[in-house]
């Protein structure tokens, strides 16, 4: 008796691990077709399959995604404030506020009368938010870019739905080709070793490879010393960064952006003595990173970033 | 009389030598763990090396750059924060008479928080000024507190009432702020998880002096708590001055706590949980209790900062997150060993 | 000895007793009646020092109480307060805390610290008791050490507020001969009694309250022959004595 009740449970709770895997691993391709003239279908990053015919009035929840629809031709007339008043984005005329990136004002949005709303796939109030859109009629797709292929990959749907593929060919596959390229030109027995750091107002922990900046990092052959050990972890401690001693040191801030702010961050960081004596902060090998090509996706200018790397690793001395 | 537990009454009844004892033994498991600590770390560093890189002094050996700079700071930290948090704690508890009674109440959460969050978002360029914003904040906020209470008498439960409604202001404003200014919410996410990985020496220099001035302080007026626990008027016929004593002490635990958070961020659970384990060693008399929650919170906060930096080696876990993992059960299985009594009426 | 001039207290800005005037005899068992809400605990926490008054003050032996320094006046004065927290700690210690107005500022309690410890454990009859928990003891136990405590103190005044409350019939007995073996060591001890039969055959003196102020304060004998308790407690009171000379109070509405 004891026996069978057991392999029962283990059986049910191996199902509902099938279950829970199933609903967590959502596609993250989207993956479009064409049909009538105009419409295009394609499943976005929630899986959701989206219908769209020749939006006109597009609203964008997040900057970077309002500059990629801009980017491929479209129009944006709304935008959440992150574009319009932190980085003042040029989105090709004026575009109206709609709140800010974690609450989207719904009110705003709709009042705007929009066809189709693209938004971040990442952002728990702006799934919650598409139910109330779809509920009004209005065709909603979600995104989420984290590294470069992911933003070709929406580009590309963008650009299908405006129909213009040459704008994919400008803002996409140019790109692409300049970064290769750029990567192509590393010198693949050299492997500089570098931290990147992400930086906050009290304190600093170090980033793997998982992320945007990780990644361009790996591809440029850079050894990231905090990618060095298989784990689930990322934060190395401050013994590990002396005993590795990086040739370079990256570091994307959260906030601080003028001159003052990065200079007391800088002090902060390295204001242990042990820290000082880095090589990276002896030799001024030590760079915080641009908010606009290493902190928000840099769309189109995503070889820049790239360059920007390269030239810092091997080309400056 | 089953509503005390035979556990706590057969400590109460220990002899006051058994009692120095334990702390003796105490104190020689923190120098145990502080040695520990030096040792080992993402390189060992053996104890003959260490004794060498200290006396030759050379700020290029390696050894002396991990030892001096890094291992060091950090140890003197987390005791220095694990003994003020659990001191505070203690302190509370006894003048409060509440057994939930932690440096949270008095708002020091909330003060130091706030401070933290004003500076990130609107004076980034002031970013060295956070640790002494902390601890003027937390200091702050805990007098704003009590003299809110003043006017009810400032008696026990006003005093909890008045945190509770200050407190609760006060995350409102820090969430106003987070509200205009995103960004910032992974900063003080930093900080309101705690740790030591990122701490500054000359911050903790500067705390440390406030420290042992509490330590001192909740020292000499453990007698004056044990008999404010036996009630406000009944403390008031021995001819103790209740309200001043209540307010210095209220004082003492936002100057302990204060100077803690200015360099660990807010780590919750010590202030709490590690004054009651101590109770349940070594009885409810703060002459013993004091010191004790001192050294126990120093060892514990040690311990688990070794664990934080070690188990993962090269990577580390937030100190916090161990603390909790680790002593959570531990109160748990202390609470069970009392098996039908409760701890608490 | 304790007396009251003038005296009005109360608590938050509301006066509970006015214009009290009453000079406390010394070495007298005096006890305080009336129904309530008249004002019995607030005229005792003001004489205790735990209260301060609106208007009047509270003399010792002709001296304000306010100019003499907390530390000596507890030495003179012990108070019994009704409202107690409940503690954790050995019979013994707590009667040790008994000491701490005279405890200097190192730790160890010293050979008359000692004394007066035994001494008021003997007193009391708690001697056998001194190891247990407080948690562990009744009602009437407790109580027993908490007199003990305030003996302790080695002071020529009492105050107690309802000693006798929550306590069985032996018990209360049993406090009524610590209370008789205090004054008969010359102690002044004012009381609180809700028990108006005990309060007549325990004290010296009775001081019957109503509505914040004093009818009168005399003794039993006169109090019965003024007729004070009938007017406070709108009730009837009849006094018997027996053939021993023994005398008992009864009341009925």
């Amino acid at each position: 008796m004891h026996k069978n009740a057991l392999k029962i449970g283990v059986v049910l709770l191996l199902l509902c691990a099938l279950c829970m895997g199933m609903f967590a691993c959502a596609p993250q391709q989207n993956s479009k077709q064409e049909t009538a003239a105009g419409e295009v279908i394609f499943t976005d990053a929630l899986g959701n399959t989206v219908t769209v015919h020749s939006p006109q009035r597009v609203v964008c929840t997040l900057g970077s995604f309002a500059e990629t629809w801009y980017l491929a031709g479209g129009k944006v007339l709304g935008t959440t404030s992150d574009a319009i008043e932190d980085r003042k984005l040029d989105l090709g005329g004026s575009v109206e506020n709609i709140g800010t990136v974690k609450q989207p004002n719904l009110e705003k949005i709709i009042a705007l009368n929009p066809d189709f709303v693209i938004l971040s796939a990442d952002i728990a109030s702006q799934v919650s938010a598409a139910e109330t859109l779809k509920k009004a009629g209005i065709a909603c797709a979600f995104f989420k870019v984290e590294y470069f292929q992911d933003y070709l990959a929406m580009l590309k749907i963008l650009t299908d739905i405006t129909g213009r593929a040459d704008l994919y060919e400008e803002n996409g596959l140019d790109v692409e080709k300049k970064i290769n390229e750029i990567i192509q030109k590393v010198d693949k027995t050299k492997h500089p070793s570098i931290l990147f750091l992400r930086a906050y107002s009290t304190g600093a922990k170090s980033k793997g490879e998982d992320n945007m900046v990780g990644v361009m990092l790996k591809d440029l052959g850079a050894d990231n010393i905090a990618a060095r050990y298989p784990s689930l972890l990322e934060n190395i401690t401050a013994e590990e960064i002396i005993k590795a001693d990086p040739e370079y040191i990256f570091v994307a801030t959260m906030g601080a952006s003028d001159e003052k702010a990065l200079a007391a961050l800088k002090e902060m960081l390295f204001a242990n003595k042990a820290m000082q004596a880095l090589q990276a902060i002896k030799n001024d090998h030590y760079y915080v990173l641009d908010k606009e090509l290493f902190h928000y996706k840099p769309n189109h200018r995503w070889a820049e970033s790239y360059a920007f790397l390269y030239k810092t690793l091997y080309e400056e001395k | 009389m089953r509503s005390y537990t035979k556990h706590f009454m057969r400590k109460n009844n220990q002899t006051n030598t058994a009692k120095f004892g334990m702390i003796i033994a105490a104190a020689l498991l923190l120098a145990g763990m502080v040695i520990v600590n030096m040792v080992y770390g993402s390189a060992t560093i053996l104890p003959s090396k260490i004794f060498k890189a200290l006396s030759e002094k050379d700020s290029a050996d390696f050894a002396y750059r991990i030892i001096v700079y890094i291992r060091l700071p950090r140890i003197v930290a987390a005791m220095a924060a694990g003994a003020a948090l659990a001191v505070a704690g203690a302190v509370l508890q006894s003048v409060l008479n509440n057994a939930l009674a932690s440096p949270n109440i008095i708002g020091v959460n909330a003060g130091s928080g706030l401070f933290v969050v004003l500076i990130t978002a609107f004076f980034p360029a002031h970013l060295a000024t956070i640790p002494f914003a902390a601890f003027a904040g937390a200091l702050a906020v805990a007098l704003l507190i009590y003299f809110t209470a003043y006017k009810t008498g400032a008696s026990r439960v006003t005093i909890v009432l008045a945190g509770l409604a200050v407190g609760s202001f006060f995350a409102a404003a820090i969430d106003t702020v987070l509200t205009l200014k995103p960004d910032v919410m992974i900063s003080v996410n930093s900080f309101m998880v705690g740790g030591f990985s990122a701490v500054n020496f000359d911050v903790v220099r500067f705390a440390l002096i406030y420290i042992l001035i509490g330590l001192v302080l909740a020292m000499v007026l453990s007698r004056e708590m044990n008999v404010i626990s036996l009630g406000d008027e009944v403390a008031a016929s021995l001819g103790v001055r209740v309200h001043i004593l209540r307010f210095v002490l209220i004082v003492c635990a936002s100057l302990l706590a204060g100077s803690a958070v200015s360099f660990s961020g807010l780590l919750g659970f010590i202030g709490l949980i590690v004054p009651h384990i101590c109770r349940g060693i070594i009885g409810h008399d703060n002459r013993f209790v004091i010191p004790f929650s001192a050294l126990a919170g120093a060892l514990f906060v040690l311990a688990c900062d070794f664990v934080a930096r070690t188990a993962f080696v090269p990577y580390e876990l937030p100190v916090g997150i161990i603390m909790s993992g680790i002593g959570g059960p531990f109160f748990i299985y202390l609470l069970f060993k009392q098996r039908r009594g409760r701890l608490y009426d | 000895m304790i007396e009251l001039r003038g005296v009005k207290a109360g608590y938050y800005g509301e006066a509970k007793i006015n214009d009290i005037n009453i000079s406390f005899h010394q070495g007298k068992i005096s006890a305080i009646a009336g129904p309530n809400g008249c004002g019995k605990t607030t005229l005792l926490k003001t004489a205790a020092r735990l209260l301060t008054p609106f208007e009047g003050a509270v003399y010792l032996d002709g001296t304000n109480i306010e100019q003499i320094p907390l530390k000596a006046f507890v030495r003179r004065v012990a108070v019994l307060p009704q409202t107690r927290l409940s503690v954790n700690m050995r019979v013994e210690s707590l009667v040790m805390h008994g000491r701490f107005p005279y405890a200097g500022f190192g730790r160890k309690p010293s050979k008359e610290d000692k004394n007066a410890v035994e001494k008021a454990m003997a007193l009391t009859n708690i001697d056998a008791l001194r190891g247990k928990n407080i948690a562990e003891l009744s009602g009437g136990e407790r109580q027993r050490a908490y007199i003990a405590m305030a003996v302790a103190q080695d002071t020529e005044v009492f105050l107690l507020d309802e000693p006798m409350t929550h306590l069985d019939i032996c018990h209360q007995i049993d406090i009524g001969h610590i209370i008789k073996e205090l004054n008969r060591e010359g102690k002044t001890i004012i009381m609180i009694l809700h028990d108006l039969g005990q309060a007549m055959t325990l004290s010296d003196f009775v001081c019957v309250m109503k509505e914040g102020k004093i009818l009168c304060y005399d003794s039993p004998q006169a109090v019965y022959e003024q007729k004070c308790l009938q007017t406070a407690f709108d009730v009837q009171c009849k006094k018997i004595e027996d053939e021993n000379k023994n005398i008992f109070y009864t009341f009925c509405k």
